[in-house]
Order: C-alpha cells, then sequence, then structure tokens
C-alpha cells in the first residue's frame, strides 16, 4: 500500500452530499482526500504526520516478523519465492513513502 | 447465549462509475471491514458469522478475508437494495438455525464503524439476551440540535442486537406489508412494539466512517490504542 491511491465515496461537507474522493496514502497512512466534485482537501497536519508516520513505521517493523511468520504459515511456497524481490524493494517503498510525506508542504 | 453475528457491508461503490465501497479502504494497514469484523466476533469464539455484501465485490471479500481475517468462520450472503433488504438476506439465511434452536441473539453491526470495541459488542449481546434488545446509544446536547428543547435526544449506533426468533419474525412480516426500516430496531418497534429495547452506553469513538475527517480521526484513534480494536 505504499503512495497508493484509491477512490472512494464519502460525503463531502462542502458539496453535502455523497461524492467520488481521490484518496492518497503513504504506508499504511492517509496523506488526503480530494473531493473530486469541489475539490475541497482534507489532510493530516504536517507535524503531526510526520510524527505519526514514525510511530506507525516503528509499529510496522515491529510487528514484521509475526506478520511474515503469518504469511509463511498460510502459503509457504508463494512467500518463499515473492520474499527476495519484497526484501529488495523495500528500502526504496520506505524512501518513497517518506518523500510523499516530507514533500508535501 | 449463541449469538449470530451479521456485518453489513454491502453499500455500493460504484454509483458515480469506478470507485471502492469505503468498507474495502485501508485504515492503519488492514481494511475498515476487516477491523469491525475481527472487533464484531472477538468476544464470541463459537458465534456463526455472516458477512452481507455486494456480490460484485465478492473476488475482494475472499481475497481480504483470507489475508486479514483467515482465523474467523465468515459465511457471505449477498446484499440487497437497501440496508433492510440486507438485514432481510442475513435472516433468511439463519433462518433454519433461528427455528431449530441454535441462535438465540442475533447482533447486526455496521461494517463502516471499524473502531466498536469488543466490550460493546459483548455488552450489547447480554443485553438483548436479557431484556429482549439492545442498542447502544450517547446523549447528545440537545442545544446542539434545537436550542429550546430540553428534551433527551440521544445518538444511535450499531451494534444492534435482539432476540433472534422476534428479529425473524419481524423481518417476515415486514416483508408481508413492504415495511422498510432505517434500522434493525426500527423494523423490531413495529412489530414488537413491547420487546424491551435497552440502550446500553454507546462509545464516542465508534465512528461511522462517512466524511472523509473520520478516517483522519479513526487513524488516531487506532494509534492511541496501540493498533489493537
Amino acid at each position: 500500500m505504499n503512495n497508493e491511491e484509491l477512490t472512494a465515496e464519502l460525503h463531502c461537507s462542502n458539496c453535502d452530499h455523497e461524492t467520488i474522493h481521490t484518496l492518497v496514502y503513504a504506508g499504511r497512512l492517509l496523506v488526503s482526500t480530494t473531493c473530486q466534485v469541489c475539490n475541497s482537501q482534507v489532510k493530516h497536519e504536517a507535524i503531526d504526520l510526520r510524527l505519526h508516520y514514525l510511530k506507525d513505521l516503528e509499529h510496522r517493523i515491529a510487528t514484521k516478523p509475526r506478520r511474515l511468520l503469518r504469511r509463511f504459515w498460510r502459503a509457504p511456497f508463494s512467500s518463499a519465492i515473492s520474499l527476495p524481490k519484497k526484501f529488495m524493494s523495500q528500502p526504496r517503498k520506505i524512501w518513497s513513502e517518506i518523500k510523499s510525506i516530507l514533500g508535501r508542504n | 447465549m449463541r449469538v449470530a453475528v451479521v456485518v453489513l457491508a454491502a453499500g455500493s461503490g460504484s454509483r458515480f462509475g469506478h470507485s471502492t465501497n469505503k468498507v474495502w479502504l485501508p485504515l492503519s494497514g488492514r481494511r475498515i471491514l476487516s477491523r469491525s469484523l475481527t472487533n464484531a466476533v472477538k468476544s464470541f469464539p463459537k458465534s456463526r458469522n455472516v458477512l452481507v455484501i455486494n456480490p460484485t465485490d465478492s473476488h475482494l471479500a475472499k481475497e481480504v478475508l483470507s489475508r486479514e481475517a483467515h482465523s474467523i468462520k465468515v459465511e457471505i450472503v449477498a446484499g440487497g437494495n437497501s440496508r433492510h433488504e440486507s438485514e432481510h438476506n442475513a435472516l433468511m439465511h439463519l433462518a433454519p438455525a433461528i427455528e431449530a434452536g441454535k441462535i438465540n441473539v442475533v447482533m447486526i453491526h455496521d461494517g463502516a464503524r471499524p473502531l466498536a470495541t469488543s466490550k460493546l459488542f459483548l455488552d450489547i449481546a447480554q443485553a438483548a439476551h436479557l431484556h429482549g434488545g439492545a442498542i447502544p446509544a450517547i446523549v447528545v446536547d440537545p442545544r446542539e440540535i434545537d436550542y429550546s428543547s430540553d428534551r433527551e435526544i440521544v445518538r444511535v449506533q450499531t451494534p444492534q442486537a435482539f432476540r433472534a426468533k422476534d428479529l425473524l419474525d419481524a423481518y417476515r412480516s415486514a416483508e408481508v406489508d413492504g415495511f422498510v426500516g432505517t434500522d434493525t430496531a426500527a423494523c423490531m418497534e413495529e412489530y414488537f412494539p413491547k420487546v424491551h429495547t435497552i440502550a446500553v452506553p454507546g462509545e464516542v469513538a465508534n465512528v461511522k466512517i462517512t466524511y472523509p475527517q473520520d478516517l483522519v480521526i479513526a487513524e488516531h484513534v487506532l494509534e492511541m490504542r496501540g493498533y489493537k480494536e
């Protein structure tokens, strides 16, 4: 889920009805939502998002071994195949998340 | 107490074209719906668990459940065009077990409420088992709505639970009459007004994800809870 963009119907306070919103995520955190009709945007406060991201990253790292084990237990073959690729892509993924969080000021 | 947990997630995500139903959005690493479902069943190790979805989401549902809720046995039921119809479909799915006395409390929860704690689910189920029905409610300052009013106004949440047989009969009667209730309690009130429905203190954090701001609030609440529940 790194720097992912999704669209979903949410109630826009400005339009006062349900509209499609674009949601931008950095890792597991929501960075911003934008109403596709009126362009009104909801964001985490920048400083708050940075702190929130650090805490979240800490939690992700702490729980990674448990999550990996669970994945291996469920699908050992496909997990073993995909692990090297995932491992190699982690630094780039985290760097891209950090850039996305710092670059939103 | 033999409980069935019904989680409603049949809303359409495509009324305006290609977009995701909000219950499938990520919230701190897991989908909103998988958080709602996990919290709902935590206190009931032997419950029947029914997930009501839009049939177009069935592929996504299987993928998300196997990844994020693989330890929970879930029965998937196709939803209807309204909340009432989705509840009806879930109850018809459970009808044989209810009639056989294998389920005596049915609890219905909105999939877009991922922050209701397992304690709230337990309190609601126990109160419904004891009194006939239970809903979580938060007292609202009436001046927020009407400054001149001094009546007590409450904001009702989910999960809502009722004795299974009464609830099934209410939805069967509603089908015959063409009655469509706004929520579970509305249908029970229409057909079983004498059933004692208890208001259990709701939880302030039990927000229904509706506005974009709700997602930000939910992330904060989860962070404060250490990403548990």
